[in-house]
């Protein structure tokens, strides 16, 4: 890994010193406190109906019981994946990188990691609303801990199919839209459980990539071993097609 | 220091370069000369890592850049044509960048871009962000991007493309700095620059080695030039006495004001002793000289000669 360090710091940098890294940061945020607020308006009244407090309901319900959280990763992980190989190729900066004592692994492994740092210094802020909400009800800390588990599962395979998108694409307009495609496309295809009967071999196949069920079941604070199989595999194969890509480039 | 032997690369159904061999000793300034599409870029690419060939080696102080590429990368300074920086940072944030990616160690950092900075005399402009620099200046931090950690072999490929002729002659400064202690392959379509700093030439067309030698030996093997003459006297007997010289293969006569004309002949060889000639015949008819000079230099005439056949 050869070259990784460095990389890894002119990326972060890059995200940091740059208008759009904080414009990202300020819309996630933006659009998660909203949603977060949608979520307590909703238990609340909830709460005022059976006159009890369900503080489960509101961890699992922003993290897992609706379709905003992935409307947000939808939204802000393609422009964030989208310039680290193709706008390098625009530039024509990748020489810079080609022809420097860097690996290909080295090279890869910097992007995806700087890109997954800044995605999870988005949520570090999201833990003030819990911290609020706890002022007003009790909050598990140990389901929360599992939230995070999937939300970092989930943007650590999407961000690696984004980078991979980006290897592939000439330009930052077709890796953002080709990251969209493929994430939405995902994301879809877990649906398909809602729409298929029980025991069916698509129905199994679906609920095995499902990203609603998954967050689902963690938002209880359920760990299951196959998802994290599922990101694990889904990230390292993303990662792996990447560095072929790369290797590619100094075959043509 | 550099040697390439049966150097191939293909792209679909174009060979860009055909088992092209030459070599680059430690200490020299070679000219790598084509005309553009020869393969002089795509040869310079294979030589820096970025690209990898179909056929053939390339060894930097016999390290192999294929079986061992961050090694020889590391006694490798590379400026491409179109020099690729960040914009947004500033020019010593770029260098430390890429001194602590070329392995310069944390303690030698500082020092290696100082002196880098210094030798491209980009010193001025440090703190400023590249995105605001002229075009010379973002040749000249390519130029620096180069030397950081004082690699002992310097590709530089097209270095003065597009800059305007007071960058030209600077850029051409420091690169006769620069020969004194490292050794430069120096890619170009511009034979006064290779004149200027080079003592090897190395003159690709169509994916192949055409010449290869010291310049003076290059240009020996194609005797052959055409002068400019401002003479005084009737343009007729001008263009009698010169077309019935031995060698000459072609004359063009323009008139100018009163007897004056100018006078472009062409030789095919042996031209040194045939212009002395020449020059005696027309003084002994009565006419008169006031200016003799190169039509192009000698380089520019071999280079014209080897590469006639070249694409439109």
């Amino acid at each position: 890994m050869t070259g990784f360090w460095p990389l890894l710091k002119r990326e972060l940098w890059a995200y940091f010193v740059t208008p759009l890294g904080w414009v990202a940061l300020t819309v996630f945020l933006l659009l998660q406190g909203w949603h977060f607020a949608l979520v307590v308006d909703h238990v609340a009244a909830q709460s005022a109906q059976a006159g009890q407090q369900t503080e489960m309901s509101l961890v699992s319900g922003f993290f897992g019981s609706t379709v905003f959280l992935y409307l947000i990763l939808f939204l802000l992980i393609p422009p964030l994946t989208m310039r680290t190989f193709a706008e390098e190729r625009r530039q024509g900066t990748i020489d810079l990188l080609l022809t420097a004592p860097v690996t290909n692994a080295a090279m890869v492994g910097a992007k995806y990691c700087g890109a997954l740092i800044v995605y999870l210094s988005w949520w570090i802020p999201t833990v003030l609303y819990l911290g609020i909400a706890k002022q007003v009800t009790a909050i598990d800390w140990q389901v929360v801990a599992s939230c995070y588990l999937g939300v970092a599962l989930v943007g650590a395979a999407y961000i690696a199919l984004g980078v991979l998108a980006s290897a592939l694409s000439r330009n930052v307009f077709s890796a953002l839209l080709s990251t969209v495609l493929v994430v939405l496309g995902l994301f879809l295809f877990g649906a398909v459980e809602l729409v298929t009967k029980e025991g069916a071999i698509l129905h199994k196949a679906a609920r095995y990539a499902s990203i609603w069920a998954h967050m689902s079941e963690l938002s209880l604070g359920v760990i299951d071993t196959r998802r994290l199989v599922f990101y694990g595999s889904l990230s390292l194969l993303s990662l792996f097609l990447t560095t072929q890509v790369v290797a590619a480039w100094r075959r043509t | 220091m550099l040697r390439i032997e049966g150097l191939t690369k293909r792209y679909q159904n174009r060979t860009a370069i055909d088992h092209i061999s030459f070599h680059v000793p430690t200490g020299s300034v070679v000219g790598f000369l084509g005309p553009n599409g020869a393969g002089k870029t795509t040869t310079l690419r294979i030589i820096a890592g970025a690209l990898g060939p179909d056929a053939g080696s390339v060894t930097i102080d016999s390290v192999s850049i294929t079986e061992h590429p961050l090694v020889a990368k590391a006694k490798i300074g590379f400026m491409p044509e179109h020099v690729p920086l960040y914009p947004e940072m500033r020019v010593v944030e770029f260098l430390r960048f890429r001194a602590e990616l070329k392995k310069v160690t944390a303690k030698d950092r500082n020092n290696a871009v100082l002196r880098a900075m210094s030798e491209a005399q980009v010193d001025d402009v440090q703190n400023v962000r590249i995105e605001t620099l002229s075009k010379g200046y973002r040749q000249r931090v390519g130029l620096a991007d180069a030397l950081v950690g004082d690699p002992p072999l310097l590709l530089l490929d097209e270095p003065t493309a597009s800059l305007d002729p007071n960058q030209i002659r600077e850029v051409r400064s420091l690169i006769r700095k620069l020969a004194k202690n490292r050794t430069i392959l120096l890619s170009t379509h511009v034979l006064t620059e290779v004149e200027a700093v080079c003592d090897r030439a190395v003159l690709i067309s169509r994916g192949k080695i055409v010449a290869d030698g010291p310049i003076a030996e290059v240009t020996s093997r194609y005797e052959a030039g055409s002068f400019r003459l401002r003479v005084r006297g009737e343009s007729l007997r001008v263009q009698e006495i010169l077309s019935n010289a031995p060698r000459v293969t072609q004359v063009q006569v323009s008139p100018q004001a009163g007897d004056i004309c100018t006078v472009c002949v062409t030789f095919s060889s042996d031209f040194d002793r045939e212009l002395e000639h020449l020059v005696a015949a027309l003084v002994a008819d009565g006419i008169g000289i006031s200016e003799v000079r190169p039509e192009q230099s000698r380089l520019e005439h071999v280079f014209s000669e080897l590469t006639r056949e070249e694409a439109p």
